[in-house]
């Protein structure tokens, strides 16, 4: 079972409800700052009008994930894309790598470590939905199974097409998120990142890393060949010589 | 003559609210949000006190701007985590008396009956 979020930023009133949620459920500290920080996992944000939530979106195959070289960025199998901060080196590849700009780092801290939401991904272990969608009173943000989202977004934009424009971000973004948005107003003008690619990006190391061996293996043979023949063609240039040499002594 | 003209009034008056409804209702794409605020809550009295404290998100949210982040995640927690809330926090500004301080809003030692009641409105 995959789990995931819906955002319907139709319903969202931005009384920022899921942000102190979010403070309280991850001991995060206050303020509770304007835009997402290593601190602030997420916040609302307002754009033509409408109000939107600025979150980690999951990817069903995160760039954060792959790039990690300690392993300390997992997508679990339910869907979050958790963190551990004992295992981070602080390289900040992860920062680097995201598509939407979501891991931040404590730049203020003198043993920093990145912050990003993690889909209250224990609160969702012990049975309960992300602190966010427990606390939404509009229910713009909707915890659930993600194919059922996918299902109750399109069946929002196919009961009223008027009143959303008709994509639901995260569906394909990134090979897909588990977390999912609709909006009455196009997506680029709620500032979402609309260059980022269909396909899953681990996809473009792993053409790379995947093909890896087999170079290894045939580079390794060539090396072997060649090694060899300059070997047998100095043991012949000897060989030569010496039958020369004795030649040369009889005579 | 004065009668008709109060119903004349009144008549108009209806005319032009169901108008600007029926207008309302028509230029909006899709339904407001409907906002589901939490129960009511009620603090149990201390030995003396003058009666419990009923809370009610209805009187509160509407004065912060609609913000849930006013009160929440402090000094009140949002995922329903109830803490014991004494006189001596609320006059040191903490608690209620962040805001009931006789300034922002009434104050936590002008009306005892203004909290402790019952069914009252805080």
């Amino acid at each position: 079972m995959s789990i995931g979020i819906l955002f319907d930023a139709t319903r969202c009133i931005g009384c920022g409800a899921c942000s102190a949620a979010c403070k309280e459920a991850n001991g995060l500290p206050l303020p509770l700052e304007p835009r997402t920080t290593a601190y602030t996992w997420t916040v609302v944000d307002e754009a033509e009008g409408v109000n939107v939530r600025r979150m980690c979106f999951h990817c069903l195959e995160p760039t954060c994930v792959s790039v990690c070289p300690v392993a300390a960025l997992q997508k679990k199998p339910e869907g979050p894309v958790v963190y551990d901060p004992q295992r981070c080196i602080g390289c900040r590849y992860c920062i680097m790598a995201c598509p939407f700009e979501v891991p931040k780092y404590q730049w203020d801290s003198l043993v920093p470590i990145v912050g990003k939401c993690t889909l209250c991904a224990e609160r969702i272990a012990d049975g309960l939905s992300p602190a966010c969608a427990a606390v939404c009173p509009t229910g713009a943000t909707l915890f659930g199974e993600r194919s059922a989202l996918v299902r109750e977004a399109r069946g929002r934009i196919a009961a009223n097409p008027d009143g959303y424009v008709d994509h639901v971000y995260g569906l394909s973004e990134a090979g897909g998120t588990s977390v999912l948005m609709l909006s009455p107003v196009p997506f680029e003008k709620l500032g979402m990142k609309m260059a980022v690619p269909r396909q899953p990006l681990p996809l473009l190391t792993r053409q790379i890393l995947s093909k890896i061996p087999s170079y290894v293996i045939v580079a390794g043979v060539c090396l072997f060949g060649i090694h060899w023949i300059t070997k047998r063609r100095e043991e012949v240039r000897a060989y030569e010589e010496e039958q020369r040499e004795k030649e040369g002594e009889k005579r | 003559m004065k009668a008709t003209g109060l119903r004349l009034r009144c008549l108009l008056l209806g005319l032009s609210s169901t108008i600007v409804l029926w207008i309302s209702s028509a230029s909006a794409d899709l339904p407001t949000p409907q906002v589901r605020l939490p129960a009511e809550l009620t603090y149990g009295e201390a030995k003396d006190s003058p009666g419990p404290v009923v809370f009610r998100h209805e009187t509160h949210v509407p004065l912060n701007d609609d913000k849930c982040t006013a009160c929440h995640p402090e000094p009140f927690s949002i995922l329903g985590v109830r803490s014991k809330i004494t006189h001596v926090e609320m006059d040191a500004g903490q608690s209620c008396g962040r805001c009931h301080d006789g300034t922002k809003a009434s104050g936590v030692q002008d009306d005892c009956f203004h909290c402790h009641q019952a069914g009252g409105d805080p």
